[in-house]
């Protein structure tokens, strides 16, 4: 920190370690954001599925203009507008939920959404009917519907955001992990002896052919050209020989999550552990995050941001850690049940969160000032059904 | 820092410069070695009549010090440095028990004076900085007949068919006294209203009949483990039990 100011002060600081530093000081700062309207429920609407109600997963949209998007799903998908905008005199943005649109889905219950890369009209969905589809978000029309998985629920999917070709790779409790192609809507390959029903899969977010896969206590990392083995097992004893009982945690695998840089693999399990294993090699680092309490057996979502900070939801909280040292820097409260996900927003340097009670909160730093006559125009709009 | 073998007037005792604990001038400033000698100080040694070394629960040291990681990256240069010797213990998977090398020779000089297999098992076996070994690469080591005798001394505990985990003498004493103590002090701060109690009040209670270890021993390792948290109020330290610690007290 004194490193940083100093090296600030002297104008040895590159610009993207301004930013990282920067994002790191601000993490700590982040509380409730307390602007009217960026605190949005789930409960007024209806629901045709006996569903929980939960927000189960949230996934942000780079700003195009102002305007910034993120969209929650349970058995619906909701649409959320974050607007922003810079007052005169202030070089600072704040943003509000303005209203929401809600379209339905013939899923079950819908487990993962995910913009398509690129793009600012489709997403896909994945659900426990076991079809992924995929949406024109302007038509609200089903564009494409797929059934990777025979007579299976599909837990979670993620499409690669570094691979030109769409490719998607679904999670389901059966055996196997089938990659998608969306151009055809066929799965080309299928990464076999997943060891198990695999709960989560992501992509690297720099390596198109690397992605890894989470099932039960095991943590597999893959070169999709080889579908036949994984490429490492990561085995939490550190031995140069994995044996085959050899597990990645103690207990069920929630989360795997990419350090940006694609070098560092981050896993969460129910065994109130966060292991970071290092991509190249396989071998756990050192870093001690102490005991998180994780007792969600559900696929949850952390985040990381630009610098080397990490969000994970751990019960009612959301715990911010330093990926270097494993220190705990900073605590969020405001949820009252579980929190499933957690997505940072690099763009204006907040955090969305989704839980168990129906509510998605936006946390903000709450560093701005009026200044003088020129007063801050807050437009909200109430949500409702 | 004291060292224990630089202390002023140690010059006479030779049992302290045996070349197995030489401290490498890189850990000379060890927050962690520290640490495991400020908490083997409150090992009462005496109660055991010297059959036990200064044990120290790896959990115990993140009390102290504040970043786990530091700690455990102490820990391992410690080991490969052969200043400590660390044993995986039956209380639970996680927690792992420390004893500095120079503790574990003054216990086989009380325990077992001049016994070669003894001997043998300290110079040879536990500089190999396992937690356990296979029973051929014991073997290779020492004769049948040694590890049997190991064994009946509390050296080695069988694991399994084919492996031996590594231990020290009377850790069934220490084992059971610990658990008993652990689980007392989380009753008393349980006991507390909102389930929270001062460190000094509890410091203060007499509880050397059930807290065998020390109650200022137990509060290391029932903060260090998560089984109780601790914050600071303007009367000092506040400890206030967990889910962790709730369940096992339920246990």
């Amino acid at each position: 920190m004194i490193r940083d100011l100093h090296d600030q002060g002297l104008g040895l600081m590159s610009p993207g370690r301004l930013r990282r530093v920067a994002s790191d000081r601000l993490a700590v700062k982040l509380r409730l954001s307390r602007q009217p309207g960026s605190f949005a429920t789930t409960e007024g609407l209806s629901s045709a599925s006996t569903s929980t109600g939960s927000a189960a997963d949230l996934s942000w949209l780079r700003p195009r203009r102002r305007q910034s998007e993120f969209m929650t799903c349970r058995n619906l998908i909701l649409k959320f507008y974050l607007h922003s905008s810079t007052v005169i005199g202030l070089h600072q943005q704040f943003a509000t939920l303005l209203f929401f649109r809600a379209f339905e889905l013939f899923h079950e219950c819908v487990c993962c959404v995910q913009w398509y890369p690129g793009s600012v009209k489709i997403i896909t969905s994945s659900g426990k009917d076991g079809s992924l589809r995929m949406w024109d978000v302007c038509k609200r029309v089903v564009c494409c519907e797929v059934k990777p998985v025979r007579e299976n629920r599909l837990t979670q999917h993620h499409q690669s955001p570094a691979s030109k070709i769409p490719l998607v790779a679904v999670a389901s409790p059966s055996a196997g992990i089938p990659i998608l192609d969306l151009r055809f809507g066929k799965s080309p390959m299928r990464l076999k002896n997943t060891l198990g029903p695999v709960t989560y899969v992501q992509w690297s977010p720099t390596d198109e052919h690397t992605i890894a896969s989470a099932a039960e206590s095991v943590v597999l990392l893959w070169d999709v050209r080889v579908p036949s083995k994984p490429l490492l097992r990561m085995d939490m004893s550190n031995s140069r020989t994995p044996a085959t009982t050899s597990t990645s945690h103690m207990g069920l695998v929630n989360c795997l999550e990419f350090s940006l840089d694609g070098r560092t693999l981050i896993s969460y399990g129910t065994d109130n552990a966060i292991r970071m294993w290092d991509t190249q090699s396989g071998v756990l680092s050192d870093v001690n995050c102490g005991s998180v309490d994780n007792y969600v057996r559900v696929s949850v979502r952390m985040a990381l941001n630009r610098g080397r900070r990490m969000f994970v939801p751990s019960r009612h909280h959301i715990r911010v850690f330093d990926l270097d040292t494993g220190e705990r820097v900073h605590n969020l409260k405001g949820h009252m049940s579980d929190v499933y996900c957690v997505r940072y927003n690099p763009h204006f340097e907040m955090l969305h969160s989704g839980g168990r009670d129906r509510n998605i909160i936006n946390w903000t730093m709450q560093n701005y000032k009026k200044t003088g006559s020129i007063g801050l125009e807050v437009r909200g709009r109430p949500g409702g059904t | 820092m004291s060292k224990r073998h630089h202390e002023p007037g140690a010059e006479n005792s030779n049992e302290a410069d045996e070349p197995l604990i030489k401290i490498p001038k890189s850990l000379s400033s060890c927050k962690t070695l520290e640490a495991l000698i400020s908490i083997g100080k409150d090992f009462p040694i005496l109660r055991f009549s010297n059959k036990i070394p200064a044990v120290v629960m790896i959990h115990q040291v993140y009390d102290l010090v504040p970043s786990r990681t530091i700690v455990d990256r102490e820990m391992n240069s410690l080991r490969s440095n052969g200043v400590i010797c660390v044993f995986q213990l039956g209380i639970d998977l996680q927690s792992r028990a420390v004893i500095l090398a120079e503790d574990m020779l003054k216990t086989a000089n009380v325990c077992y004076p001049g016994n070669k297999t003894v001997a043998k098992y300290l110079g040879k076996i536990i500089p190999l900085g396992l937690i356990e070994i296979e029973k051929t690469r014991l073997e290779s080591i020492v004769s049948k007949t040694e590890a049997k005798e190991l064994m009946h001394f509390g050296y080695l505990v069988l694991k399994d068919a084919k492996t031996y985990s590594l231990s020290f003498p009377n850790a069934g004493n220490f084992i059971r006294a610990f658990t008993k103590g652990r689980k007392t002090v989380l009753a008393l701060i349980k006991k507390g209203k909102y389930n929270q109690v001062l460190e000094r009040e509890l410091l203060g209670r007499p509880l050397e009949k059930t807290v065998v270890l020390g109650t200022k021993y137990q509060i290391h390792d029932v903060v260090g483990a998560d089984l109780a948290q601790s914050f600071d109020t303007t009367s000092g330290r506040m400890l206030k039990i967990s889910q962790n610690g709730v369940k096992v007290l339920k246990k």
